[in-house]
């Protein structure tokens, strides 16, 4: 883990990445946040995890434990049709919708 | 109210000494103008109905389930049908479901009796339960104090007794430190053990849905009714119903039951003094009740709030880019084209403290840092587990703190790297994935407010956990 130099510039690509807009004073904030965020984890430059392989679910060890007890369909769902929502009643919360289906701005304009 | 408990509740109406109406006017009572602003929803209507229904029932057949008839509340994270349901944020603020997520259903089945939808922290970011555009909840003992986060409503709720359970969620100690905070009990069960269906997704690896009570008899009431498997969440281990209620009762029969608690040093003297004192009062309670303590190491256990942080929020940053103010909740529509719905959706909707994490989780991912950031934390992740699964070699369960002071002011103003240490004891437990319990035991000297202490247990033997937190509960009082 190299330092990393937070600046404006990191923190509007970011930002950008994650579809979301900071004020000039937002930024600044942010910066300073994630500058403070990033040295404490810097701490983890310490751990030698050069043989351990990332858990990316605590349940890994644990399934393994209770493997006898598990069905077979924890393993795999048997893909049965059932219905689902009414199509009505989800749209009931769509900002914009038409035909039932939700509408958005065109995503291919026109030249 | 006259009843403490579900438990006392539960029999009050099983012996018909009182109605499920009589139970909820109490609440009702209690809620008041919703002072502590503990709720954001209030069902009134729906709960007198439901009560009405439980009450005709239980005069012709008695109470059919533990939960018959007591009124409850759910953090606002859990989706209800035809209820608003708003994770605490702006970007849902109008959000009406179309469908019962598993907790809401199994407690409608259960019938319980639903009072509202309580406050927190948007989408369950915060400790102190200030992250939210319906206005920070207060300590009910003490309006200056913060009830703790991110299920500060769950917490308040239930000590101003308004309910007698709540169903809350921790991803990284955010049923146990509130309870900690208000003096109630709060268990987290093992990741996989409650179906995460209908709970607005924070962390996936980390969420698990946790009751908050005034006492452990109680959690093994609500547990009974949360672990039916459930085909609708993958990650959820399909190992049945835990129904443990006689096998806790059982204990007032005995004399003794012994179980050992690993304990490091380290960890109660890095804590406040006044919290400090408690936690060793604690011990030697313990001790005097039959509990043998031995001291175990925890090597990794100091990287945990950086590899908290790093996972939490990658995975908040995928969960959350669903709100796009194209489906539902918020959404500023008025714009030219597509992408800017987007952008001032989520930038008007979220909060500072959601952006913030979005904004570190969407860096921990990108191009050319994941591999630093969030592998490397996902391998400390597992050094994190391995510290707990030695230290069970030697013992039962963990007697550790819950965080190292009490209930803060709200005029205590901290950086977020100071708002995220609070969390120090609760975070290794969500990242390796087991149970814990927090127990409340005595006040602080400094300032009044209740201190605790968690047990964590071995994953997926939530019973024994249960059993032994019972059995201090029991030489408790």
């Amino acid at each position: 883990m190299k330092k990393i130099n937070v600046d404006e510039k990191l923190v509007k690509h970011v930002a950008m990445l994650a579809r979301i807009e900071l004020d000039e004073k937002k930024i600044a904030e942010f910066q300073a946040n994630l500058t403070d965020i990033l040295q404490h984890v810097e701490e983890l430059n310490e751990v030698n995890v050069d043989s351990v392989k990332p858990m990316f679910t605590p349940l890994e060890n644990f399934i393994e434990v209770y493997k006898e007890k598990l069905s077979n369909e924890f393993k795999q769902r048997i893909d049965n049709v059932r219905p689902s929502l009414n199509v009505k009643e989800v749209l009931k919360n769509a900002p914009d919708q038409q035909d039932q289906q939700f509408k958005i701005h065109a995503v291919i304009e026109d030249e | 109210m006259n009843f403490k408990s579900v438990h006392e509740a539960h029999f009050a109406l099983k012996n018909k000494e009182i109605s499920s109406r009589e139970l909820l006017d109490d609440c009702i009572k209690n809620l008041g103008q919703n002072e502590n602003n503990a709720y954001i929803s209030i069902t009134k209507d729906l709960a007198y109905e439901q009560a009405k229904k439980c009450d005709e029932e239980i005069q012709k057949n008695g109470p059919s389930t533990f939960l018959t008839g007591i009124p409850y509340t759910l953090k606002d994270l859990f989706v209800t049908k035809g209820i608003r349901t708003t994770a605490g944020s702006k970007i849902l603020y109008n959000y009406i479901p179309p469908f019962n997520g598993y907790v809401a259903k199994r407690l409608e089945e259960a019938q319980g009796v639903l009072v509202g939808k309580v406050s927190c922290d948007q989408f369950g970011m915060g400790s102190s339960n200030e992250h939210t555009p319906f206005g920070a909840v207060f300590h009910p003992t003490n309006k200056d104090y913060v009830p703790g986060g991110s299920s500060g409503g769950s917490a308040a709720a239930v000590l101003e007794k308004s309910c007698f359970y709540s169903i809350g969620t921790d991803t990284g100690g955010s049923v146990r430190l509130p309870s900690n905070f208000c003096g109630l009990v709060g268990f987290k069960p093992s990741y996989g053990r409650i179906s995460r269906f209908g709970q607005i997704a924070y962390g996936s690896s980390l969420d698990q849905a946790a009751p908050l009570t005034n006492s452990v008899v109680d959690q093994a009431m609500i547990f009974k009714y949360l672990t039916q498997n459930d085909e609708k969440d993958s990650s959820q281990v399909p190992l049945g119903e835990v129904d443990c209620v006689d096998s806790l009762l059982n204990l007032k029969k005995i004399k003794k039951h012994n179980f050992t608690l690993g304990y490091s040093k380290e960890f109660l003297d890095n804590c406040r003094d006044d919290v400090k004192d408690q936690l060793y009062e604690a011990k030697k309670f313990l001790e005097s009740i039959g509990v043998k303590f031995v001291e175990v190491e925890f090597p990794h256990f100091k990287y945990s709030v950086a590899v908290y942080y790093i996972i939490a929020t990658s995975e908040a940053s995928s969960n959350l880019a669903r709100f796009d103010g194209i489906h539902y909740g918020f959404s500023k529509k008025e714009q030219s084209n597509l992408e800017s719905v987007y952008v001032k959706s989520r930038s008007e909707g979220f909060g500072d403290e959601v952006k913030r994490r979005i904004i570190l989780g969407t860096f921990s991912l990108s191009s050319g840092y994941s591999d630093e950031y969030y592998n490397k934390a996902c391998k400390v992740r597992r050094l994190i587990q391995q510290d707990f699964l030695n230290a069970f070699k030697k013992c039962d369960g963990i007697f550790s703190p819950v965080c190292a002071t009490t209930a803060f002011q709200f005029s205590e103003k901290m950086t977020p790297i100071q708002m995220y240490m609070n969390d120090l004891y609760t975070i290794p437990v969500n990242l390796a994935g087991l149970p814990s319990l927090a127990f409340p035991f005595g006040k602080s000297s400094l300032n009044g407010m209740p201190t605790g202490f968690q047990i964590i247990g071995k994953a997926f033997e939530e019973e024994r956990l249960l059993q032994n937190s019972y059995w201090i509960e029991l030489n408790k009082s």
